[in-house]
């Protein structure tokens, strides 16, 4: 059996592990890191597009993502035959896609006025990465099809500095391609400020979330925190997004518009504080119980699908609203 | 004597070797080794981390996360109602001034403005659509009396556009026109103006009829 074989066993079976990689980790860190600048000065060439915009945003993300799932160590091919990265990566795919819709909202929203069709039609384009990341997430699911179940990647004692160092690389690459459609939507304005793209978020919101996160941890437990994590934060976002949609609703039914933007900042902050924190804080941590050899719980399974799906949701009813006049009847 | 007792002593060692010999299939061994590392795992105590014992004197009871949770909501709660939605509110507003705008002089039956203005924005359907397509909303403010004063800027004119509308109708009572930056105008466009409008607005049949 050649050094790149894999053991692959059937149901019931027991789990094969995979052959370690003998390369440099640092090789692989180096050169992944490099095509990875060269693509993000890529996509910032090509932003006056609004289409290639959306798309490279859900590869640059879903790339950085990847590197919080899979070592650089385990780069070497191995990895990729196991059911859990895959899934994993198509989880990254449909999350930064929904994050791109929420990030594009708002960079079109507050970034340059060229007037109402080319603002309205702006939009309407911010929903591409949700459409590219449900495309990319479909194929890497039925590419996940074609690993035979069962496999599970080494548990190489040797990859932990590794891991750590990966797991921060590819957060801080993940908030680079997340903060440069809005910072560069505040700084094409005239007279820009830094603080202003931070006044984006609407942080009481962000406190109410954390509040209800500190709630169900409460609630929860020790055993919350380390079996549904996943579940117990979208359940938060869920909670905040739809308060917030229900004030703006209400505000349409008082024609309100103080109410309705009020409920609509809520909203589309909470989703995408969210959203944040998932890839950022929870997914890392579903990933590293899946790729033990339980595979991922089904709360966290249902939260990965969920979420995003409600957040694109929402983001179209705020599109909706905003293009609904109330101006007359206030 | 010494000789014998090492041969058998090297015998028995062959014979031990070969019968508890290390040949566990590598799937075996490696799931040994990964429920060892979670019973391991299990048995450390958790929350002893370097943060965790940097966060020691904040690591406090049950009270004082119920408090802190609390106080988080409660504060977020309280902060939304008393500032408002500062950073959504204009361009929100913006956006939704510019829409009711065009609708209204979309749904327009007619307009009367004087001749410079006919002549600079044509008919209804054509000053709805310049709204729509070419102008930009730079700034809106309520006058004394509750009228709306929109400030566009329209690129392709090289013209600014001051609007006064009314909050009921949402159609220009009056309209001034400026050049930007002693732009020469061409063709149908005109210098500037400062213009008062009446509106034919549609009735409700009509403008049921036009939305089909």
């Amino acid at each position: 059996m050649g050094s790149d074989d894999v053991v692959t066993t059937g149901p019931g079976q027991v789990p094969a592990q995979l052959p370690r990689s003998g390369r440099s980790p640092g090789r692989y860190r180096s050169a992944a890191t490099a095509v990875w600048a060269i693509a993000f000065a890529a996509w910032i060439m090509a932003r006056p597009l609004p289409y290639v915009d959306g798309l490279l945003f859900v590869l640059l993300g879903t790339s950085a993502l990847l590197l919080t799932t899979v070592a650089f160590t385990g780069w070497r091919a191995a990895a990729f035959r196991t059911m859990p990265v895959w899934e994993a990566a198509a989880r990254s795919a449909w999350t930064t896609g929904a994050l791109g819709t929420v990030v594009f909202f708002e960079s079109t929203l507050f970034g340059p006025s060229e007037g109402l069709a080319a603002t309205a039609t702006g939009l309407a384009l911010s929903f591409l990465p949700a459409l590219f990341g449900c495309v990319l997430a479909a194929v890497l699911l039925a590419r996940m099809m074609r690993v035979a179940p069962g496999v599970h990647p080494s548990s190489d004692h040797e990859r932990g500095a590794g891991v750590a160092w990966d797991l921060w690389l590819g957060r801080t690459f993940f908030v680079i391609v997340v903060a440069w459609p809005v910072l560069q939507a505040r700084l094409s304005v005239a007279g820009p400020g830094i603080g202003d793209s931070v006044w984006m978020l609407h942080w009481p919101a962000v406190l109410v979330l954390l509040g209800v996160v500190g709630v169900l941890h409460l609630l929860g437990g020790t055993s919350l925190r380390r079996r549904a994590a996943s579940a117990a934060l979208a359940g938060a976002g869920t909670v905040t997004s739809l308060s917030g949609l229900v004030q703006a609703l209400l505000g349409i039914g008082r024609a309100d518009i103080a109410a309705v933007t009020a409920g609509m900042s809520f909203l589309v902050t909470t989703s995408f504080v969210t959203l944040l924190a998932l890839a950022l804080v929870t997914y890392p941590g579903d990933d590293r119980r899946a790729q033990a050899a339980e595979g991922a719980p089904l709360g966290a399974r249902i939260a990965w699908v969920a979420f995003p799906l409600l957040t694109v949701a929402l983001m179209a009813v705020t599109l909706l609203m905003i293009l609904t006049p109330m101006t007359r009847r206030a | 004597m010494n000789d014998r007792s090492a041969d058998r002593h090297s015998d028995v060692d062959a014979l031990l070797r070969a019968t508890l010999a290390d040949d566990l299939p590598t799937a075996v061994e490696g799931r040994l080794n990964r429920q060892v590392d979670r019973f391991l795992a299990s048995r450390r105590p958790r929350g002893r981390g370097p943060v965790a014992a940097w966060l020691g004197p904040w690591r406090a009871g049950l009270s004082l996360r119920v408090a802190a949770s609390a106080a988080l909501l409660v504060s977020g709660v309280a902060l939304h109602l008393a500032l408002g939605p500062r950073a959504f509110a204009a361009p929100v507003g913006r956006v939704q001034e510019s829409v009711a705008l065009w609708q209204a002089i979309k749904s327009a039956r007619s307009m009367e403005c004087g001749d410079s203005a006919r002549d600079d924005l044509g008919s209804p359907a054509e000053f709805a659509d310049r709204v729509h397509r070419r102008w930009v909303l730079l700034a809106s403010r309520r006058d004394a009396a509750g009228a709306l004063e929109l400030t566009f800027r329209s690129p392709s004119d090289q013209a600014g556009y001051e609007l006064v509308v009314d909050r009921e109708s949402m159609l220009p009572r009056r309209i001034v026109k400026t050049p930007l930056h002693g732009f020469v105008p061409a063709g149908r466009a005109t210098a500037g103006y400062s213009v008062v409008c009446t509106w034919g607005a549609q009735t409700p049949e009509e403008r049921f009829d036009g939305q089909r």
